[in-house]
């Protein structure tokens, strides 16, 4: 990777023939031409993904806003923060490098590592929280529906057909008013109505609106409410009903697949700067640390990119 | 194995005789590590260069056998097929119609991605980079390695995938949602496209590190004196190839992967709104297939370029070679291939004017599409000004050279026939198209190659390979070429359905089953050609002529290395002091001027003469 300045001509392993003399078109090493190329690769990978979100999410019909699929702005910014000092710390651990205070530069890209990981934590939770609610990015588990539509209806029909589900209904039916809550005894009076129905033959359309309502109710234009006020999802997290999120489903698999192969490109880098850390972070180790600081500076770039058009647009 | 021979002997010919320890004390473990290492594991360019030509040809006579039977469907559906018809048809020795799909699928996939695009850039481009610019191997020769490993997880996942249930990927080698997305939608819409993503993310990822390791070789291991204006044309085309590779292969891999997570994690970017295959419930949808279109095209457009420029770059070498003139008009040649590299990169919806994209947008491809055949003409002009009175040898490479840039005529005309929206509308799904591609690619790039295995193969195996033969190679498998080919427009402008199992089901292709019949038998006399290449090409690797350092006379860097190289090419320091294309000047005793000769006259003629 970090390959002696070009024009010097490189090491010789048992060749044969003389060590040759090169005339560089660049005033560069060949790790950091060669690392510069292959960002421009990825480069090229990440704006077919951003390109692909962007067509897919003007071209649907609806989109949902943060707030419909758990998404938390503060929690996001936070990640920016953190990925951004992290970006720092790695330039302050090449130029600790270069001064030859190799335990400083040790230090610091300790704690780039660290700043690593807590962003791929928070991004863990962040998809935890998602997977919570049903949000998955494939089909048979996730339990986003696009509308309140027939087939959404027999979903929840036959989630509350489940035994289990039923032998927890008749459970929390039989527990004394006095040991419940104010919600738990609103999700209590909702549900029975819930039930009542999705399993009544004369249902209207417009039954299954209400239904998806009390389910997960989706905050309206202008809310700031960061809650889902109380849905019945929400108030007994066994329950685990479809929900209706209308564009929710490509939601999912944009969001994930982006951050996800995000994800992919952080683990790398936090592989690369464990392997660093087992050498000497001194003058000679200054150009692996370049160049591994501008790939982790690439992958920071990136997420700029991908917090705003997920997060706040 | 001679050729070993040949490569020790080589190396023990060049001056550093002492170095001979490394051969000493031949234990079996070591020595079967040393062949590992030599021969298999190894990081040297030439030997990187000869797995990816041996692989690449192996895989060409696959495609070939697969277009044979793709050829025998369609001149004779649903009769037998002959020999090899026990082992895969359904019904007797009849194939199927989804057979058929699979098989003109994975013909044109394994012709791609398995043969055009290594063998350019990945047989020649490793074997004639550093020994064109004077280096002694790529910059990176791990990554180099690594970069020829990585084609065997695809050669393993495109092999498989004829053997998995359903079998090999059936929705051509464009993969076009909903039929590749929908696992439902064929046989080979199962595993078999699974494998087929599997396989082309891998050739990716191979070509992605050849690319990067190639540019920065080019950049920065030139030899002394080499700058970017005197590199031979062969290296102008791979540098501006790596770079289409490096800009457009990305873009496919991320749409592999969202295919590969539509079909198996259910995620929906591809599949429209209400899409119902088979009586399934509607899966949720909201995609859109014209993406995976754009998508795919953004990176397969410029992929026709590399599949024919670096064979461009190799036939311009040849052609000044043996009419022994300089290149006509090096610059323009230069620009034009930068040109073309350029324009390729915004043109990839005229594959789509029949998709329903907006018409408004195909009026600016077609535009742009146009505008290719400028450069493409300065570069056949230039060709032709290079041959115009020169003292032309015809050798068996100068023939595939020639018969390169005149069946590039034919094809590059054609294309603009579809260039052209509202004629495009008509001929698109004929065999016009299937005529035109193959002009390119087969009479065009694999012509090229020929002329670049004819002409290098000295410099491989030390030996020169045999002309006669050679040109009985040449003569059969352009006239079959022609007569399958040439036949391929007259079908496809009387409106003749490319892709169908059996066109004849409608009774107005009736009448074209004879001229089916005639291409089919100029198919097979095709491939039963190259039954004398692969004699001539295994035979004269052992049995040729041995062949000097320099056997045709030209003037580029790999030509003063000895024959074979040995490890680290060169056995001086090369310094270069001119352009590659110095023939017949006037005043100078020799009728070329190597790169490497010194610049004052005198030198000159006693260089000369010692060569």
């Amino acid at each position: 990777m970090n390959a002696p300045a070009a024009s010097i001509g490189h090491e010789s392993h048992g060749h044969h023939g003389p060590v040759l003399q090169y005339q560089p078109g660049l005033p560069l090493s060949r790790g950091k031409l060669i690392m510069w190329l292959f960002l421009s690769t990825e480069i090229m990978f990440f704006a077919a993904l951003l390109g692909s979100y962007v067509v897919l999410r003007f071209g649907a019909a609806v989109w949902p806003k943060p707030h419909h699929v758990h998404l938390s702005e503060p929690i996001g910014a936070f990640n920016t923060f953190v990925l951004i000092c992290s970006s720092v710390t790695v330039v302050l651990a090449l130029e600790a490098a270069r001064a030859n205070k190799r335990s400083l530069a040790k230090s610091w890209m300790l704690l780039t590592l660290i700043l690593g990981s807590l962003f791929l934590g928070v991004k863990a939770y962040e998809y935890s929280s998602k997977f919570d609610h049903g949000i998955y990015p494939w089909a048979p588990r996730g339990r986003i529906y696009e509308r309140p539509d027939l087939y959404y209806g027999s979903a929840v029909r036959a989630r509350l057909s489940d035994p289990a589900i039923l032998a927890k209904i008749k459970e929390l039916d039989g527990r004394p008013e006095n040991e419940l809550s104010d919600a738990e005894l609103t999700g209590r009076r909702r549900l029975k109505q819930v039930k009542d129905m999705v399993n009544n033959p004369d249902q209207q359309a417009f039954d299954l609106a209400v239904v998806a309502d009390q389910i997960m109710p989706l905050p309206g234009e202008g809310s700031d409410s960061h809650d889902h006020g109380g849905g019945l999802n929400d108030t007994f997290a066994w329950l685990q009903l479809p929900a209706v999120i209308p564009g929710g489903n490509m939601w999912a698999s944009t969001y994930f697949f982006l951050t996800g192969f995000h994800a992919v490109h952080v683990i790398v880098g936090l592989i690369v700067f464990s392997i660093l850390l087992l050498y000497e972070l001194g003058p000679a180790a200054a150009g692996m640390i370049e160049n591994a600081g501008l790939y982790w500076h690439f992958v920071d770039l990136v997420w700029i990119f991908l917090f705003p058009l997920l997060y706040l647009f | 194995m001679s050729t070993v021979e040949t490569k020790t002997t080589s190396v023990q010919d060049a001056p550093q005789k002492q170095e001979t320890h490394v051969h000493a004390q031949p234990s079996s473990a070591r020595k079967l590590s040393t062949f590992l290492s030599t021969y298999v594991f190894s990081k040297d360019h030439k030997v990187i260069g000869l797995q990816f030509l041996f692989s690449t040809l192996l895989w060409f006579l696959i495609g070939g056998l697969l277009a044979l039977a793709v050829r025998w469907q369609v001149a004779w559906p649903w009769s037998d097929v002959p020999v090899v018809g026990k082992l895969f048809a359904q019904q007797g020795g009849q194939m199927a119609p989804e057979f058929y799909t699979m098989l003109f699928t994975m013909h044109a996939t394994v012709m791609i991605f398995l043969v055009i695009i290594p063998i350019l850039a990945g047989a020649f481009g490793n074997f004639l980079i550093p020994l064109m610019i004077g280096a002694d191997d790529m910059a990176f020769p791990t990554l180099n390695m690594l970069s020829y490993w990585f084609m065997w997880p695809a050669f393993i996942a495109f092999g498989a995938s004829f053997f998995v249930e359903g079998g090999a990927a059936s929705s051509g080698w464009t993969s076009y949602p909903t039929l590749s997305t929908n696992v439902n939608s064929s046989p080979g819409a199962g595993w078999g496209q699974t494998l087929w993503l599997i396989g082309l993310t891998f050739v990716g990822v191979s070509s992605m590190l050849g690319s990067v390791n190639y540019m920065t070789t080019i950049i920065l291991m030139r030899a002394p004196g080499m700058t970017m204006f005197r590199l031979p044309m062969t290296i102008w085309a791979m540098f501006i190839t790596a770079v289409l590779q490096a800009f457009a292969l990305p873009v496919l891999t991320a749409a592999g992967f969202m295919q590969l997570a539509d079909r198996s994690l259910g995620t929906g970017f591809f599949t429209p709104e209400g899409n119902i295959v088979n009586n399934a419930i509607a899966t949720a949808g909201g995609g859109q297939p014209l993406l995976w279109q754009h998508l795919f095209w953004f990176y397969s457009h410029p992929a026709v370029y590399i599949m024919i420029l670096p064979a461009m770059g190799m036939v311009s070498d040849i052609l000044t070679c043996f009419a022994r003139k300089p290149l006509f008009g090096y610059r323009p040649m230069v620009y034009s291939v930068a040109g073309i590299a350029g324009l390729g990169f915004i043109v990839w919806g005229h594959h789509m004017f029949m998709s329903g994209m907006n018409p408004a947008l195909g009026t600016t491809f077609m535009v742009s599409t146009m505008m290719i055949a400028l450069p493409s003409a300065v570069k056949t002009f230039n060709w032709l000004g290079t041959i115009w009175a020169g003292r032309i040898q015809f050798t068996t490479s100068m023939l595939f050279a020639l018969s390169f840039v005149s069946m590039f005529i034919i094809g590059g005309l054609s294309g603009i026939f579809m260039a052209a929206t509202p004629v495009d509308i008509f001929i698109h799904d004929t065999y016009f198209i299937v005529a035109h591609f193959h002009y390119v690619l087969f009479a065009g790039t694999a012509m090229g190659v020929w002329a670049a295995i004819y002409f290098w193969f000295p410099k491989m195996f030390g030996r020169t390979m045999n002309e006669f033969w050679g040109k009985v190679h040449f003569f059969l498998t352009f006239i079959f070429l022609n007569g399958t080919f040439f036949t391929m427009h007259i079908l496809g402008a009387v409106g003749f359905p490319r892709r169908l199992a059996d066109a004849y089901h409608y009774e107005t292709f009736h009448h074209l089953q004879p001229l089916n019949a005639f291409m089919t038998y100029c198919a097979i006399g095709m491939v039963a050609s190259q039954i004398i290449f692969a004699v001539n090409f295994f035979w004269s690797m052992f049995y040729g002529p041995v062949a000097g350092r320099n056997p045709w006379n030209s003037n580029t860097l790999e030509w003063t290395a000895p024959s074979p190289p040995g490890h680290g090419n060169f056995d001086f320091q090369p310094i270069v002091h001119r352009g590659p294309y110095e023939y017949s000047v006037p005043g100078v005793e020799s009728d070329h001027l190597m790169q490497t000769d010194p610049p004052n006259a005198a030198a000159t003629a006693a260089a000369a003469a010692a060569h």
